[in-house]
């Protein structure tokens, strides 16, 4: 099923076929974006594996082929069909070469999006969520050297645990794709989702910390 | 995006700010999260022998939406019963501190919050009652 609306697609100037592509092979005139599938608006198949330097060159290949120099002369339906592709192949770029956003964009495509039946947060992220910023609360009234370090630490400790939960990511894209996968996918999603968000936090009050030293 | 008036309000001036004691009895203790954002709330209520919640508390890093809507709803379930605190509906937060779309699952977030520390605390008396007898 997967696609097979946009399979036998056909140019809308000159009736070759053009499949998902965003521009004919035969007459190079714009072609609507695939429908509801951003994996397909690039030609790629819905896996959540995804080779970089194929993306890469898929989505430069593509913007050549849609500049706006090169439709400028053209008829006014194919200059918007050029400016809607655009935008469609730009959405899918930045949303694909993320792992974490094509993960949920992978999940959404999937009926099951990332927030869907996941409140529960697991007990030892909970803990660390609340003691790390139990100690920004302490850092931001009283700003000694050692706690300073101390948060710094924390956030040189969680940087790294994101790191390795990305390289998990990958690891997990690689293998299975199906439905099995969804839950630990959701899991992982979810864990660098409230990991990223305390970062954010520590690095706003490290921010604001040596900001205010340096105001005096 | 501007914040409504009252989002501010609760916002710059948080009510019930803070925690229980996790294992003071009648108090039950819900954690929940936003996974499309990163939010965390901890949501604390202590509930009377007869199912009155008198006090709440909480704690949530997030948006400012966020830590509106938990702390319009630790006011507004002080001095309801516990059945009438299971009816309140994220709607009514959406509607009281007007949140825009994007921010609806702030409420749902605080409405959670509330439901999961109504579940603990009933958890906590069953089996409280289960080792006393």
């Amino acid at each position: 099923m997967e696609g097979s609306q946009n399979e036998d697609r056909q140019c809308w100037r000159c009736g070759a076929g053009v499949g998902t592509g965003l521009v004919c092979p035969g007459c190079e005139a714009p072609q609507p974006p695939p429908d509801g599938d951003l994996f397909a608006v690039l030609g790629l198949p819905r896996r959540l594996a995804v080779d970089g330097e194929d993306l890469e060159r898929r989505y430069h290949a593509a913007s050549r082929a849609l500049h706006p120099d090169r439709h400028q002369t053209a008829e006014p339906h194919a200059r918007q069909l050029s400016e809607r592709a655009s935008a469609a192949l730009n959405r899918a770029y930045r949303t694909l070469r993320d792992p974490v956003a094509r993960g949920r964009y992978w999940l959404e495509l999937h009926g099951n999006p990332l927030h869907r039946e996941n409140k529960e947060i697991p007990p030892a992220l909970a803990t660390d969520v609340f003691e790390t910023q139990e100690k920004l609360e302490e850092l931001r009234t009283k700003a000694t050297p050692a706690l300073h370090d101390e948060v710094r630490h924390v956030h040189d400790a969680l940087v790294a645990r994101l790191v390795g939960l990305e390289a998990e990511l990958s690891r997990l894209y690689a293998g299975a794709n199906g439905n099995g996968m969804v839950d630990e996918l959701k899991r992982r999603l979810s864990e660098i989702a409230y990991l990223r968000t305390l970062l954010g936090d520590i690095e706003a009050a490290l921010g604001e910390v040596s900001g205010a030293h340096s105001r005096h | 995006m501007a914040y409504s008036e009252k989002v501010l309000d609760h916002y710059s001036n948080p009510r019930n700010v803070g925690s229980f004691a996790k294992d003071e009895p009648n108090v039950g203790t819900g954690v929940v999260g936003a996974p499309e954002c990163g939010d965390v709330m901890k949501l604390q209520l202590k509930i009377s022998d007869d199912g009155v919640v008198e006090d709440a508390r909480f704690k949530t890093f997030g948006c400012g939406s966020a830590i509106a809507s938990s702390s319009y709803v630790t006011e507004l379930v002080k001095g309801k019963t516990v059945d009438e605190v299971m009816k309140i509906k994220n709607s009514e937060i959406v509607h009281e501190l007007s949140l825009p779309p994007v921010k609806i699952h702030c409420s749902v977030l605080a409405e959670d919050g509330i439901k999961a520390a109504i579940a603990d605390w009933k958890r906590r008396r069953t089996t409280d009652t289960k080792a006393a007898s």
